[in-house]
């Protein structure tokens, strides 16, 4: 009898700790802020060229951010000025700011990080954002072997000058890009390639590196010398998933395993908007990128304009919009979005579909008679093989043109892209995001540089864009880039398609996790548990 | 009922004996009705209400109605006629597939049992190579390697058979890939049966009768690796349909817009946590298929094999 007592008084007792351990249990765990990232090619600042920056944003630090209206938002530095020659910024670090073993952050390091970068042995991809500074790209191409030469040097313990070849507007921007950082000098002379593991990495950021293991996890935690304000969050931890992030997040995240989500898959879209609680944490950013379909420009029957706008003329982009985004994404008529100076989106291609045949019929193809059954390329990834078959369906239905579709694994798109260069396709589905918020990162970086192998070719778009970068009055410059947007649509030869929205999902305990810059980084040190 | 009605007429035709064996198996029966089924899905597929290629995203990914049966898929695409044309390319990868690996089976297998000695010998090591390799890597390689030689710009001799798979949307890479190395498992079964042929008494007589080769192989050797070859076939086909499923779900199979059924689990799989009926109904179409297929090969060796249908005599 005493015993089935005794036995209940403890089933009772251990009812209760269980009942009130759960929460306490629960708020012990909220130490660590949790979420899921691809496996990071490079944790070196200076090569990380994919999303890989916005794992490193944790723990690097570039000098400013850019607000909403183009101005510089200081952190590791104290000021920033343009001398009056247009050419040469004087940067002040702020000495508060030290490495994540509280050595200071010196002038030297920054100057070394940047040579760094632009040093053709390091192979960096992130060498064209200071393609503006002086002898930069020769040096970085090889031709310049004196390192000296190159437009950036310290010019005290904590102040530096950069130098453009031209007066280039445009650098303000790319100062505050999370690509710019500082790395330890000493720290990489000495360990080489090995410095980026955590016992030898030292950050200038929030959070210092405390693990790292290949294709499973990244810790980190605060760093104790940070001089901004020290985060609340005191720990990270991050797991690797290899394949679709975006599944792989928003299980987790339905399973609270994670606190954060980068993004929504295209077809849980509208169960997470429907669902009463899920649908409030979403947390959606309007990108300043585009998703287009482009021609190979250098082949017939491409090369047609009148065949570009039957094409273009015939797309439903609000069933694109709502097919792959549920309606999340926009609709885009012009290829570089609203928000970049010159733009505008009067210059969008007008027309119907009655106009598109008779375009059509006028390049020589009547109802799509003899046209050339061809093929649209598109990387598996993303909605993209959703987009390609709607396409298929708008262009046969109505145009009476036929294509099949090549879709290819993303490393093998990307491979296929880059071969495209000499090669022939006929249409590929692609996009850009803005890195910085100015057009020469669209008219220059995208349809200049031509690193989607689009191959437009056209002289007076050139020239004005050539004249736009160099001029330094800002309405000027807007005016120049604007004539050149109302040649890039009428030349079409991209067709822009939809605008992305980033679909991010915060557990509600969270707060203070905010979007920033044209690139839509997080900042975990921001954020705090309620 | 008498003694006498219980035991099989002894002139009983071919169809009778089958009609008899089928009635008194009732997995067989509906394992047969089912393949009649999905046969008939795919051959009338245009017959259906919807078209498996007309999409509508007003009514995308909508859970089974009345008006579609077993709902619409990412973009509003109905899909009971999806999974009727998908069947289509299941089954038309799993008949030429398996008529290409038989052929190359049966042509190997033959040669090295009648021919023996050192060519038996290189030929049985080769197909040993082959055998270590596992097939759906083999497959993936091969069929990544087709795609890589067919699906760009291609001039020269290959131009014809580049522009034969854009049109068929990628079907015949996996139509080579699967024929290319499913024959390996027939060849060795037709070796050993050939082989212990090879010493029958009737083989040698001919031979000394002065028959060719060509004529031994042909009137005596083929037709009794029959059985063989059939049973063979009722395992290279439900292989042939898994491995075309697993090369679209990891996308060098068939390109879209063409379903196939494993295409069609591929991007189900994606939606499991929203709709999963886009990954249940082609996963059960395919399951059920290889279900049945398994039923009618497992049948047709005991209908075929002496030892087992003897004793299937004896105890009863």
């Amino acid at each position: 009898m005493l015993k089935s007592h005794v036995l209940k008084a403890f089933a009772i007792a251990a009812l209760f700790t269980t009942a009130l351990a759960g929460p306490v249990d629960a708020a012990s765990d909220k130490s660590a802020f949790r979420m899921i990232v691809g496996e990071p090619r490079y944790m070196d600042p200076n090569l990380a060229a994919d999303f890989a920056i916005y794992v490193n944003a944790q723990l690097f630090q570039p000098l400013a951010r850019t607000d909403k209206d183009g101005n510089l938002v200081l952190l590791q530095a104290k000021s920033i000025e343009l001398a009056p020659d247009g050419r040469t910024w004087k940067i002040a670090l702020n000495p508060d700011y030290k490495w994540s073993n509280g050595q200071p952050v010196t002038a030297a390091d920054w100057v070394y990080s940047w040579k760094r970068i632009l040093d053709p042995k390091t192979g960096s991809e992130t060498a064209s954002f200071l393609s503006d500074v002086e002898n930069a790209m020769d040096y970085n191409k090889g031709t310049l072997t004196d390192a000296e030469k190159v437009g950036i040097k310290a010019t005290g313990e904590y102040t530096f000058e950069v130098v453009t070849a031209l007066p280039a507007p445009q650098f303000r921007a790319k100062l505050a890009l999370p690509y710019l950082t500082p790395v330890p000098k000493a720290v990489v002379e000495e360990f080489g390639e090995k410095w980026v593991a955590p016992e030898h990495m030292l950050s200038n950021g929030p959070y210092k590196l405390v693990s790292r293991v290949n294709d499973q996890s990244i810790v980190m935690e605060a760093n104790p010398h940070y001089g901004g304000a020290k985060p609340a969050i005191p720990r990270i931890e991050m797991t690797i998933a290899s394949g679709d992030q975006c599944t792989a997040q928003l299980r987790a995240y339905e399973a609270d395993e994670i606190d954060f989500t980068t993004c929504v898959p295209s077809q849980d879209i509208a169960r997470i908007r429907g669902d009463a609680d899920l649908g409030k944490q979403l947390d959606p950013f309007a990108l300043a990128a585009t998703e287009w379909v482009q021609f190979d420009m250098r082949q017939a029957p491409w090369s047609d304009k009148r065949v570009r706008h039957a094409l273009a003329l015939v797309i439903d982009r609000q069933a694109i919009v709502t097919a792959v985004s549920d309606g999340t994404n926009r609709i885009a008529t012009t290829i570089v979005p609203e928000s970049i100076p010159g733009s505008n989106t009067a210059d969008a291609l007008k027309g119907s579909i009655e106009g598109a045949k008779k375009l059509l019929a006028e390049a020589g193809f009547p109802d799509g008679k003899g046209f050339p059954q061809f093929t649209i390329s598109t990387t598996s990834t993303r909605e993209r093989p959703l987009i390609a078959q709607l396409l298929q369906q708008m262009w046969s239905d109505n145009l009476g043109i036929q294509a099949n579709i090549n879709v290819l694994e993303a490393n093998a798109f990307r491979a296929w892209v880059q071969t495209r260069k000499t090669e022939k396709y006929d249409i590929m589905i692609n996009g850009w995001w803005s890195d910085y918020a100015d057009p020469a990162n669209w008219f220059g970086d995208l349809v200049t540089a031509d690193p989607r192998q689009n191959h437009f070719t056209n002289e007076a778009f050139a020239e004005i864009v050539k004249k736009a970068d160099a001029e330094t009055d800002p309405a000027k410059r807007a005016e120049l880039y604007r004539q050149a947007n109302k040649i890039l649509e009428e030349e079409q030869p991209m067709t822009a398609l939809q605008n992305p929205t980033d679909l991010w999902m915060v557990k509600p305990d969270v707060q203070g996790l905010a979007h920033e810059g044209v690139l839509n980084m997080y900042h975990i040190g921001e954020a705090a548990f309620k | 009922m008498s003694v006498l009605d219980l035991a099989p007429p002894r002139d009983a035709g071919m169809v009778t004996r089958l009609w008899r064996f089928i009635r008194h198996n009732p997995a067989l029966s509906l394992a047969l009705a089912f393949l009649l089924l999905v046969l008939a899905l795919a051959l009338f597929s245009s017959f259906l209400p919807h078209d498996a290629y007309r999409q509508n995203v007003l009514v995308r990914n909508s859970g089974p109605s009345l008006k579609y049966w077993l709902g619409t898929d990412a973009l509003g695409r109905d899909m009971v006629a999806r999974l009727a044309v998908g069947a289509r390319v299941s089954l038309t990868v799993a008949v030429a597939s398996t008529i290409i690996a038989v052929a190359i089976g049966v042509l190997v297998g033959t040669i090295a049992a009648y021919a023996g000695g050192f060519i038996d010998n290189a030929i049985m090591r080769f197909v040993d190579s082959m055998y270590a390799f596992p097939d759906t890597l083999f497959a993936i390689l091969f069929a990544a390697l087709i795609k890589g030689q067919l699906g760009g710009d291609v001039s020269g001799w290959m131009a014809p058979l580049a522009e034969a798979y854009r049109l068929s949307g990628g079907l015949l890479g996996v139509l080579l890939t699967l024929g290319l190395t499913g024959w390996v498992t027939t060849s060795r079964l037709v070796r050993a049966q050939v082989l212990s042929l090879k010493h029958a008494e009737y083989v040698l007589a001919c031979r000394l009768a002065g028959a060719s080769h060509w004529f031994i192989i042909r009137k005596h050797l083929l037709p009794n690796t029959l059985p063989v070859i059939l049973i063979a076939v009722t395992f290279v086909v439900p292989n042939a349909i898994l491995l075309e499923a697993g090369l679209s779900f990891i996308g060098v199979g068939i390109d879209p817009p063409t379903p196939s059924w494993g295409t069609m689990i591929a991007s189900g799989a994606q939606s499991i946590q929203s709709y999963p009926h886009l990954l249940v109904f082609p996963a059960l179409a395919i399951g059920l298929t290889l279900l049945a297929l398994n039923v009618v090969g497992d049948a047709l060796r005991d209908l075929l094999d002496p030892a087992v249908s003897a004793s299937r005599g004896a105890a009863t």
